[in-house]
């Protein structure tokens, strides 16, 4: 686990371009599912770099960079919301995104209707808490990788991703019982 | 209601063995709660639903971080330009103030002078060239829209689509994006500047022409009205005429030209559907997005029929009774389907 320092990022450094093409996938990654857009999800990432840079490079990493970085994601992300108001946008948009209209048609459209509940669920959790969610779902980290990378214990990992779930579960609840009946009668 | 659940097992323990993360013994436990009844069942289940599905919000497409790294490299170099642009704004304000003293010592001055002006220009000059581009975001959600851009060409945008384009072109080329969704472009004729269409994989070159672009996430439709029309992927490519079409599938290696058959493409324009001998396949597949409707048939050997009429701003229903009528078939509305058979 790394302790408190503070980085030094200077863009014709080699090291930069080796930092960030080592988080990129990761945080494009993140970017991606909160705004289910990939040229979007690229600029979120760039915006995060120059304003360190604006800065004149310094980082106070207090746990990891990594997770400095994604809290960074995360809060650009949210301001892109906030200040383009697209959140009515983007959704409606991420309905026609969604889905390639093959699954089976009675179940389709409830369907539909969970996954785009689910990502805006996901993009309401707390930042620690998505991103713990984040990794352990798309980057598919175990427990320990996360709590290392992130610099926090895994009994933390552990909370975050039950909170996570929980709180998934209790906004969804008005859309998971039908589900459930739909997936138990195709399973009949 | 989910809370008012019975028996009391720790969610930590049901997340952790869904996530492969318990002991053995754990999963076990878990195994045997499971069975005691359906309201525990169920609450495993939909845990496992969340789980599962959230995984389709993944990014599946293909990242490259180099390429990335490049960009933002690019974005630097104009960050850096910009601030030198307002430092020297901040300057020059401070020399103004500090005229009179400076006109004591002329020769200083002008000195002074010829620097900023070096200075004010070169970073201007980089600044207009390069940076001074805003992107617009051109999106449709229920209707169609029209929009010009700066160099006169006129975009008509289908429903449910997204342009992106600089609100002015700089550089020796004009750039679009057209990142989803159907626009008919009618392009402002420049020898100097092509006009690029970028979408998907694919990108599209003409000089000044009028086309129809449609990207249907598995494949890419061109079909060209007037002059002619570049497309490219990969690395190939192929020229079209008027009146040619061009479908690019994701999957499939070629691009293969062929005849445009039918008018139907330009309804959201015109607000007519021509069809002339046109498949009621086809007709019915452009009705599913003209009225967001879902039309299906019902019977395979109907979707070959060919149609000969025009609508025109007519309502769904309408449209409906003429083709019922024309092929002696039967319409039946179901839930949200509409089964022609």
């Amino acid at each position: 686990m790394m302790n408190q320092q503070t980085l030094s990022l200077n863009a014709d450094d080699q090291d930069f371009d080796s930092i960030y093409t080592d988080h990129y996938p990761a945080l494009h990654q993140y970017a991606f599912t909160m705004l289910n857009d990939r040229v979007l999800a690229e600029e979120m990432v760039h915006q995060v770099f120059l304003k360190i840079l604006e800065k004149g490079g310094q980082v106070n990493v207090h746990t990891s960079l990594k997770a400095y970085l994604y809290r960074a994601v995360h809060n650009e992300c949210l301001n892109y919301f906030k200040h383009q108001k697209v959140k009515q946008v983007h959704q409606d948009y991420a309905v026609v995104e969604y889905g390639d209209g093959t699954e089976n048609p009675s179940g389709s459209m409830q369907y539909k209707e969970l996954e785009q509940q689910l990502h805006t669920a996901i993009n309401e959790l707390p930042e620690q808490c998505r991103t713990v969610f984040q990794m352990s779902r798309f980057e598919e980290l175990k427990y320990s990788e996360i709590a290392q990378q992130l610099g926090i214990s895994i009994k933390t990992v552990e909370n975050h991703m039950s909170k996570a779930l929980r709180r998934l579960r209790i906004q969804l609840a008005d859309y998971l019982p039908l589900i459930c009946c739909f997936l138990l009668n195709i399973l009949k | 209601m989910i809370n008012a659940e019975p028996m009391e097992m720790n969610d930590d323990l049901l997340i952790s063995s869904l996530l492969g993360e318990a002991t053995i013994e754990q999963d076990k436990q878990i195994e045997q709660w499971r069975r005691e009844n359906a309201a525990n069942e169920n609450r495993f289940t939909q845990f496992k639903i969340i789980w599962e599905k959230s995984h389709k919000l993944k990014y599946t497409g293909k990242i490259d971080a180099g390429v990335s790294l490049q960009r933002l490299k690019q974005k630097i170099v104009a960050q850096a330009a910009k601030n030198l642009e307002k430092r020297q704004e901040a300057a020059d304000d401070y020399m103004r103030k500090q005229k009179k003293a400076v006109r004591l010592w002329p020769a200083a001055y002008l000195a002074r002078i010829a620097a900023a002006i070096v200075l004010i220009g070169g970073a201007g000059w980089l600044f207009t060239n390069q940076f001074a581009v805003k992107e617009v975001e051109f999106l449709t959600q229920a209707v169609v829209k029209m929009d010009t851009l700066s160099d006169g060409s006129v975009i008509t945008l289908n429903k449910h689509s997204l342009l992106r384009y600089p609100n002015q072109f700089k550089g020796s080329q004009r750039q679009v994006w057209l990142t989803k969704g159907e626009a008919f472009f009618d392009i402002t004729p420049d020898k100097e500047k092509p006009f690029l269409i970028h979408t998907g994989s694919t990108t599209i070159r003409v000089v000044g022409t009028s086309f129809n672009v449609k990207n249907k996430g598995d494949y890419i439709e061109v079909i060209v009205e007037t002059g002619v029309v570049q497309v490219s992927r990969n690395g190939s490519m192929i020229t079209l005429k008027p009146g040619e079409k061009v479908l690019v599938k994701q999957n499939a290696a070629d691009m293969v030209k062929e005849g445009n058959s039918d008018q139907l493409y330009t309804y959201y324009r015109s607000k007519v559907f021509v069809a002339d001998n046109t498949p009621l396949k086809r007709v019915v597949e452009i009705l599913n997005e003209a009225y967001d409707s879902n039309i299906v048939i019902g019977r395979k050997e109907l979707e070959e029929f060919p149609l000969n009429t025009t609508f025109k701003d007519e309502s769904l229903d309408q449209v409906l009774k003429v083709i019922s009528r024309t092929f002696k078939i039967k319409v039946e509305k179901k839930e949200n389907k509409i089964i022609l058979y």
